[in-house]
């Protein structure tokens, strides 16, 4: 089971990571390139860039870099893949748990929408992909509502799909919360790239994310489905009976 | 012991088994986003700097 749910997620993560990559490179990172135009236009502090009251410090230190160019789009492109993969076997984990009747095309497309929900959609509603040089608060209470946020609406989506009417009311909660709660807000909203620049590209990583969510999970019901026939020659998809939530 | 029982037995192992197999592979996928997204060293940041912001990980 574990070496299937692996191949599943690496051999669909894997193209499906590329396929986003192409859609990252020409719709989203010129966006991010313009924006660094303006942040190293803003005045420069010895350690890293400051934007201003409010504006986050954005420093890449001293370290290595890659060179901008074929380098940077190459691992911008690892970086990318290994994501899709590691989402890509979450997804395939998640719906061996809990979907009825195993993981097909039509499936894992649900299931892919249902990850676009809980990492883009609802930690977007808190933090909106943000532009090099953005404004915002620090980072590592910003990185705990993403995780927390994101985690919080998987769980409380599948509780709202699967789970007893009672649990059910337990996932509406579970989705509302963190919103209720907030994402932590910068001191104050300065930014050194246009706010122009700054929706175009929320709005680009958005549809790439989403492209990407509903590749991802048609990917997986597929090769999910195409395994199953390869390891079980004329039988269905060996998932079985769904946990009882 | 009767069919019925040796029939529910077999489903719980398996039960079972598709229970751990989820759990690692969860795991595993998401120890593997957290180096993308999030893991603090300036080499991988600087690697994963494009995606992350792509992603919407909070980046900076």
């Amino acid at each position: 089971m574990l070496n299937r749910i692996l191949s599943c997620a690496l051999a669909a993560g894997l193209v499906v990571g590329l396929l986003a990559t192409a859609l990252q490179l020409v719709l989203v990172s010129p966006l991010i390139m313009k924006a660094e135009t303006y942040e190293t236009a803003a005045p420069v502090t010895p350690h890293g860039h400051d934007h201003g009251a409010g504006a986050e410090t954005h420093d890449h230190g001293d370290g290595w870099a890659p060179r901008d160019g074929a380098e940077r789009a190459a691992y911008t492109a690892l970086a990318t893949v290994a994501a899709t993969i590691g989402f890509g076997l979450m997804l395939v984990a998640a719906a061996t748990l809990i979907a009825p009747q195993g993981l097909t095309v039509r499936s894992g497309v649900a299931f892919g929408v249902a990850g676009f929900a809980a990492t883009g959609l609802a930690t977007s509603l808190g933090l909106a992909p943000e532009l090099p040089g953005a404004a915002a608060a620090d980072l590592l209470g910003r990185q705990i509502w993403w995780v927390t946020t994101a985690a919080a609406t998987a769980a409380g989506i599948a509780l709202i799909a699967y789970g007893r009417p009672a649990l059910k009311a337990l996932g509406v909660a579970l989705v509302v919360a963190p919103q209720v709660v907030g994402a932590p807000e910068a001191a104050a909203p300065a930014s050194a790239a246009p706010a122009e620049l700054a929706a175009a590209f929320a709005a680009h990583a958005l549809v790439v994310q989403a492209l990407t969510w509903v590749m991802l999970g048609a990917a997986c019901g597929y090769a999910w489905e195409r395994l199953g026939r390869v390891s079980a020659p004329g039988r269905t998809a060996e998932a079985g009976a769904p946990l009882t939530i | 012991m009767t069919t019925a029982s040796t029939f529910s037995q077999t489903r719980a192992r398996s039960a079972q088994a598709r229970l751990a197999a989820a759990f690692a592979a969860f795991t595993l996928g998401a120890l593997v986003v957290f180096t993308v997204g999030f893991a603090g060293p300036e080499m991988i940041h600087n690697a994963a700097h494009d995606a992350r912001h792509a992603t919407g990980f909070p980046c900076h």
